[in-house]
């Protein structure tokens, strides 16, 4: 819309017809086009160019050209056909693809060759040499190279296309590509290093069903494909190889007979993408990891996605307020079908690569690995049920699908793991392979007996021993002075040895600065040079002459790579594996220059306001135990990342503060040691976790742990939800009153109000009416002090929907439905965009007769999911239009030819045709009218019904607004089963992190 | 402020006139101090002190008499392009409702998009439940001009959030991984980062994880950022480029910061590789343009560029627009022809 004070020049009188003959004019040009004639010196920088990967244009010469040419000349001549080249910087460009490769076809193969020749001081990257390989016609293996490698050949696989002869297809290269991305994901925890383990490996085998990989007698692979439908679970101490074998069971079959392979997926646990608590994460990981190793069957994930689609459409209509679902407990059940249904789809999935795999043998295995459980654990039992149940689908409905678990010790006790499951328990490698990995890492075979006699057979302290090794000559019994058992001869455990190695590793860099700075500096998790300089000089008793200094000793320090990693605020992160030993041992030895280090952390990081920095800062405060001083609003989300491994080097009442805000569950001595406020926060978690998935009395136990309750304490909500459900729901309106008393001089209004929203369910599900409007009206006062106006819309809303009962019609609903209106016109559109379902039953009940209110409201928040077809056979019952048909006819007559979208409106009425449930409805009083033709020729042209409504809204056809009117009156509309809306600020973050559309 | 093609021709000039000396010294020649402040000294190529001296210039948009932009152009000869550019950026365009309007103060025409405009005021509330959006559409329906309508709002001092691109191109797919599209968005947020930024220290998974979040906590301080990610789509975008965009979303839903200082507007990605719950995801369905809308959408044009013609005349335009359409690239044929009387009426 253009201001009406427009600028001056803008008022010029259009001469008419040269307006439009300027305009046609320039249609006819745009229509033509500009064909373009190649110079021959532009073609010479192609056919240079295009032997090239990258290229700095002023730098190129043209082929077959003596000339010398201005770099602003070359740039010109190529500026339509280079694009700069992805992740470079400093001028680098390519030739577009559609260009290099005309480049290429006017080029005979000798004369790339020359191209290549002699294009002087060009940049010999590796991808150029790939591509010179490429262009001679003798590309490498594509099952030796690496994903960087193949990423590179996809691309220039695509230019080459069929112009150099006999080089893999571009479908070749993509599917190498594709595989070897998924192997990426593990192959690393699997070195050329690795030894030992055989009959684990061959246990894993026989659990899968597969032969060797080295096996190529179908018959035999034929008999061996039984396997175990039961799940089985790696367990064993950190470091010990748990990742390691499954990564080199994996490994092995990469180069195997295809006869032999089988799909896969492999998820760790600490991959942050993958909720515990939504298991659609893990099918779409899991589905895109088959993808990409059976790209064969595209249909098949297809079909998934298609169901995925579906899954989040239904999960979002259950979001909705209002809605057909009556009860909480009905959108629970509601949300478990719309998940068996994605879970059904998932299985789909697996079954059908297995069986279409091998089409005349059996099904062929196919292996789910879950990797690092621990970190599931961590998490509480009621957060695993969803995935619990995924797999308990799948191993139910696929026979070849093997659930490997891969897992610290102590593994979930059996009533928490709900499938019978095998075992392997991995403990240290034997004498032989401890010695034969040692020799594989570079030590001489006299010294390999007698340090893997010393240290035993944890493979990760064996590497470490390799790395000292590199640095001391070892003595008679191994490495020299290393404390392997107690005063009492029994063994210490592989942590204090691994701490004792590191030790020697800190031990042997040779400036004595850094030295300090790594031991004890390692207090710290991170380190940079302002670290140095503010905090660690002093304790650690280091001089350090200004910031300059610190960045060098940093800089020395980072050359450590067996010690740090680069940390994501350019510092330095001391690695967790070598730190966490170490720092047991330093708070014994030296306790005063920890607790110092602690302290000057802390007085360093408070009042930096970077999430990692203030993260730090509850890191120290934790670390020293003064979590009893630690407020919740220390706590920050942002912060979880930063402090989720942290809670093994904390004491106990920090472990507890920690693990209430991590969303972690403790044992029930921690749980102990926690505060009421910290327990009702992991147990109103927990409580969330059973009512998603329909587990009341559990609940209800949880929540018995406690009597006593914060003033503003979330759990009475939730223990009136979990009762309810148990229909006792006279305990639930106590727990509800008991609540509302505990609260009455609380400033929290919104909790307060979410109490009586939930009295008043109850008493309306009890049929006592008058007492339900009471407790709404409780609410509504509550409401009006609240700052989001969402919630005393719901309220409102509620209340005429009370009045909707034949049983209920006292005085007042006039007054409430203007009270309503007069608050639904000062909610903002941006506001309302937040619960349109809120928005259209409030304009449901107001109706069309408030005509101005009714249309701007509805064109916010138009039709949802009834925006697009259902209006069409609710039509179709009208008197007059007795049949679908006759819609469709009407349709076709008044409904404009043009429409570009995939799905567009006559192809969803057809679909209606086929439908036989439509003629079921038959609104009555309603006649064919102008208005119905009228609603029928705008649905052609706009394609929804919220486009029509934007034809409404332009102030034409409020005629229609009677008609959209009855409609919205016919859609199913209940809030009873919602939480009360607009009251977010008070809740607790936790509180919306487990399927909040249910719960 | 300035469209796709504008801004790639005001950059090329810029290349080519740093290219013939100190470019901090060239660069001194035409802009003030308070804007060189703001471009890096230590920048290893001509063509990034262009980049940066473009975008500084874009940012602030027409805060200073005469805007920086307008005074770029003296770096380098005046053609009958760069009058007609320079003449159009020396003033801002006025707008009485600029959320409303079918024109975007780039001069391009943007049509209906009922929906995208009310999400973009949703998305840019402070803290808002759904910091992501998806725009979703069959073949070429108008999605990438979405970015042009966003950036539209923010030249008008109608966002807070600075908007910017990354935009995927098929020809460059194949090598566009994780790493050069966290390049693109720290370079576009101005934020230069060493080497070690992109170093590999934990697995793959985590790696792409990491990186998502070292690019949002590497933004400058204080600033607030729309990414808009355009055409992610296709055979050639890669599996780890999509765990990447994948993990942006997660990183910006799960962290109270990112999503008060981030908003993240996908245009045509499928959605089925996110592993956000879609109630934190808002969404626009693009509806077919209709002529009604062809119609508002010329009548604004006309009202902008020089005043309502007669009956006659707007509906012989209307006509001319909406004939012979193909049914391929509808909309990109209409907008082509709306393009077409703007420039006839600047003319």
């Amino acid at each position: 819309m253009p201001d009406s004070t427009a600028s001056a020049s803008a008022a010029i009188p259009i001469q008419s017809a040269d307006l439009l003959a300027e305009f046609e004019q320039r249609l006819v040009k745009r229509s033509l086009g500009a064909n373009q004639i190649i110079s021959a010196e532009r073609w010479a920088f192609r056919k240079r160019a295009a032997v090239l990967t990258f290229f700095r244009p002023a730098e190129l010469t043209p082929y077959g050209f003596s000339l010398a040419f201005e770099p602003a000349h070359i740039y010109s001549l190529l500026q339509d056909d280079i694009i700069p080249a992805p992740g470079m910087q400093g001028g680098w460009f390519m030739l577009k693809a559609a260009v290099r490769r005309e480049a290429l076809l006017s080029l005979s193969h000798e004369e790339m060759q020359r191209a290549l020749a002699e294009s002087p001081g060009y940049s010999r990257t590796p991808f150029q040499e790939l591509y010179e390989r490429w262009i001679a016609g003798r590309p490498p293996e594509l099952a030796t190279q690496s994903l960087e490698e193949l990423t590179w050949a996809a691309q220039i696989a695509e230019w080459l296309d069929e112009i150099v002869p006999d080089l893999p297809s571009v479908e070749q290269v993509r599917r190498a590509r594709d595989r070897r991305s998924v192997y990426a994901l593990f192959s690393h925890l699997a070195t050329d290093t690795y030894t030992g383990r055989d009959d684990e490996l061959e246990k894993l085998r026989a659990f899968i069903g597969v032969p060797s990989p080295t096996s190529y007698a179908e018959k035999f692979i034929r008999r061996v494909r039984f396997g175990s439908n039961e799940a089985l679970v790696i367990e064993g101490k950190g470091g010990i190889g748990k990742s390691a074998i499954a990564a080199r069971l994996l490994n092995d079959y990469f180069n195997a007979d295809p006869a032999v392979r089988f799909p896969f997926a492999y998820l760790a646990l600490d991959n942050p993408v993958l909720k515990i608590e939504e298991p659609f994460t893990f099918a779409i990981e899991c589905v895109r990891q088959l993808e990409l190793l059976e790209p064969d069957h595209a249909g098949v994930f297809e079909d998934f996605r298609a169901a995925l689609s579906a899954y989040h459409d239904e999960r979002l209509m259950l979001d909705h307020k209002s809605g057909s679902v009556r009860t909480r407990g009905g959108r629970v059940n509601r949300l478990n079908q719309v998940q068996v249904r994605l879970f059904n789809s998932f299985t789909n999935v697996i079954n059908r690569l297995c069986d279409e795999r091998d089409s005349d043998g059996p099904s062929a295995p196919l292996l789910f690995i879950l990797d690092t459980f621990e970190e599931a654990i961590f998490q509480g039992a009621e957060r695993l049920v969803g995935l619990f149940e995924l797999l308990k689908f799948v191993q139910k409905n696929c026979p070849t699908f093997r659930l490997l678990i891969l897992t610290r010790s102590p593994f979930l006790p059996q009533e928490e793991f709900p499938f019978s499951h095998g075992s392997i328990v991995l403990e240290e490698l034997e004498k032989d392979e401890s010695v034969n990995l040692l020799r594989r890492l570079g030590v001489k075979v006299n010294i390999a007996e007698r340090v893997g006699k010393q240290i035993g057979g944890n493979p990760l302290n064996l590497h470490l021993a390799a790395r000292v090794l590199k640095s001391e000559q070892a003595g008679s019994h191994g490495i020299e002075g290393l404390k392997t058992s107690s005063y009492l001869l029994f063994s210490v455990s592989d942590e204090i040895i691994r701490g004792q190695l590191y030790a020697r590793l800190l031990h042997h860099i040779s400036d004595h600065r850094v030295r300090s700075l790594a031991h004890p500096g390692m207090v710290l998790r991170r380190i940079n040079p302002e670290l140095v300089l503010h905090v660690l000089r002093g304790p650690c008793k280091v001089l350090v002459e200004g910031i300059d200094d610190a960045t060098t000793l940093c800089d020395e320090l980072g050359r450590e790579h067996t010690l740090v990693q680069t940390d994501a605020n350019h510092g330095l992160r001391f690695r967790p594996d070598i730190r966490v030993p170490v720092l047991r041992t330093l708070q014994q030895d030296r306790p005063k220059q920890v607790r110092e280090i602690h302290l000057a952390a802390i007085s360093y990081y408070r009042g930096r306001e970077k999430p990692a920095d203030q993260a730090e800062a509850l890191y120290h405060e934790l670390a020293l135990d003064e979590s009893i001083n630690i407020g919740d609003d220390h706590w920050r989300s942002d912060f979880k990342e930063y402090l989720g491994s942290a809670m093994e080097e904390l004491p106990a009442r920090s472990q507890a503060w920690l693990a209430a805000h991590m969303g972690f569950d403790i044992s029930p001595e921690l749980r102990k040691n926690a505060s009421l406020k910290q327990w009702e926060t992991i147990t109103g978690r927990r409580v969330r976790g059973c009512l998603r998935y329909g587990r009341y009395e559990e609940a209800i136990s949880y929540l018995g742990e406690r009597t006593e309750r914060t003033a503003n304490s979330p759990l009475f909500a939730y223990e009136a939800k979990a009762l309810l459900e148990l229909n006792r729901s006279q305990e639930a309106r106590a727990a509800l009153l008991s609540g509302v008393e505990s609260m009455q001089d609380s400033p929290s209004r919104g909790r307060l109000a979410e109490l009586f929203w939930m009295l008043s369910l109850i008493a309306e599900q009890q049929k006592d009416f008058t007492q339900a409007d009471e407790f709404l009206t409780n609410a509504q006062k509550l409401a009006a002090q609240i700052a989001d106006p969402l919630c005393l819309l719901q309220i409102l809303v509620q209340r005429l929907l009370l009045r909707r009962n034949n049983q209920y019609q006292p005085d007042g609903s006039e007054a409430i439905r203007r009270k309503l209106a007069e608050h639904l016109a000062t909610i903002s559109d941006v506001e309302l965009d937040q619960e349109r379902s809120l928005g259209r039953a409030a304009v449901t009940l107001l109706g069309p007769s408030y005509t101005e209110l009714f249309a701007t409201v509805l064109k916010t928040v138009g039709f949802g999911e009834y925006a697009n077809s259902e209006i069409l056979p609710w039509l179709a019952s009208f008197g007059g239009l007795e049949t679908a048909d006759a819609v469709y006819k009407l349709f076709q007559e008044r409904a404009k030819p043009h429409r570009s979208s995939p799905d567009p409106i006559e192809k969803r009425l057809e679909y209606h045709i086929q439908r036989s449930s439509y003629s079921k409805f038959k609104p009555e009083g309603i006649q064919e009218t102008p208005d119905v033709a009228l609603l029928v020729e705008l649905l052609g042209e706009f394609d929804s019904l919220d486009g029509v409504l934007w034809a409404v809204r332009s102030g034409k056809h409020l005629t229609l607004l009677p008609l959209l009117g009855r409609f919205l009156d016919s859609l199913p509309l209940s809030l009873t089963a919602a939480n009360l809306a607009g009251i977010d600020e008070y809740r607790e973050s936790w509180e919306s992190e487990i399927a909040s559309e249910a719960v | 402020m300035l469209n796709d093609d504008d801004e790639k021709y005001l950059y090329e000039e810029v290349v080519r006139a740093l290219g013939v000396g100190n470019p901090i010294t060239l660069l001194s020649t035409c802009l003030p101090p308070a804007c060189m402040d703001r471009i890096p000294r230590d920048l290893q190529y001509v063509d990034a002190y262009a980049r940066e001296a473009v975008r500084r210039c874009k940012a602030d948009r027409w805060k200073n008499n005469p805007c920086w932009l307008v005074l770029l152009f003296d770096l380098f000869p005046a053609t009958p392009r760069s009058m007609a550019l320079k003449q159009r950026l020396a003033n801002p365009p006025r707008y009485a409702l600029p959320a409303e309007s079918r024109v975007l103060a780039n001069d391009t025409p943007f049509l209906s998009r009922d929906q995208l405009r009310l999400r973009t005021r949703t998305l840019a509330a402070r803290r808002s439940p759904k910091p992501i959006l998806l725009v979703k559409g069959t073949g070429k329906c108008g999605k990438s001009y979405s970015y042009d309508y966003i950036d539209h709002l923010f030249t008008l001092e109608e966002l807070e959030f600075a908007p910017f691109r990354v935009r995927f191109e098929k020809d460059t797919g194949l090598l566009f991984g994780p790493e050069q599209l966290a390049r693109d968005i720290l370079s576009q947020m101005g934020v230069e980062v060493p080497e070690s930024f992109f170093s590999k220290d934990t697995n793959n998974v985590r790696w792409i994880y990491d990186l998502a979040g070292k690019v949002l906590a590497a933004a400058p301080k204080g600033r607030k950022f729309w990414i808009v990610l355009d055409n992610f789509d296709g055979p050639n975008l890669l599996a780890n480029t999509v765990k990447f965009i994948d993990a942006l979303a997660r990183r910006i839903v799960d962290s109270t910061v990112h999503s008060e200082n981030f908003r993240l507007v996908l245009l045509q990605f499928d959605p089925s590789h996110l592993t956000i719950e879609r109630y934190k995801i808002d969404e626009e369905q693009i509806a077919n343009v209709t002529d009604s809308d062809v119609e508002e959408g010329a009548r604004e044009i006309f009202e902008r560029f020089s005043s309502l013609p007669s009956d006659a005349v707007l509906r012989a335009t209307l006509a001319r627009i909406l004939t012979g359409l193909p049914n391929e690239e509808r909309l990109v044929e209409i907008n082509g022809r709306m393009q077409e009387l703007i420039n006839t009426l600047k003319a």
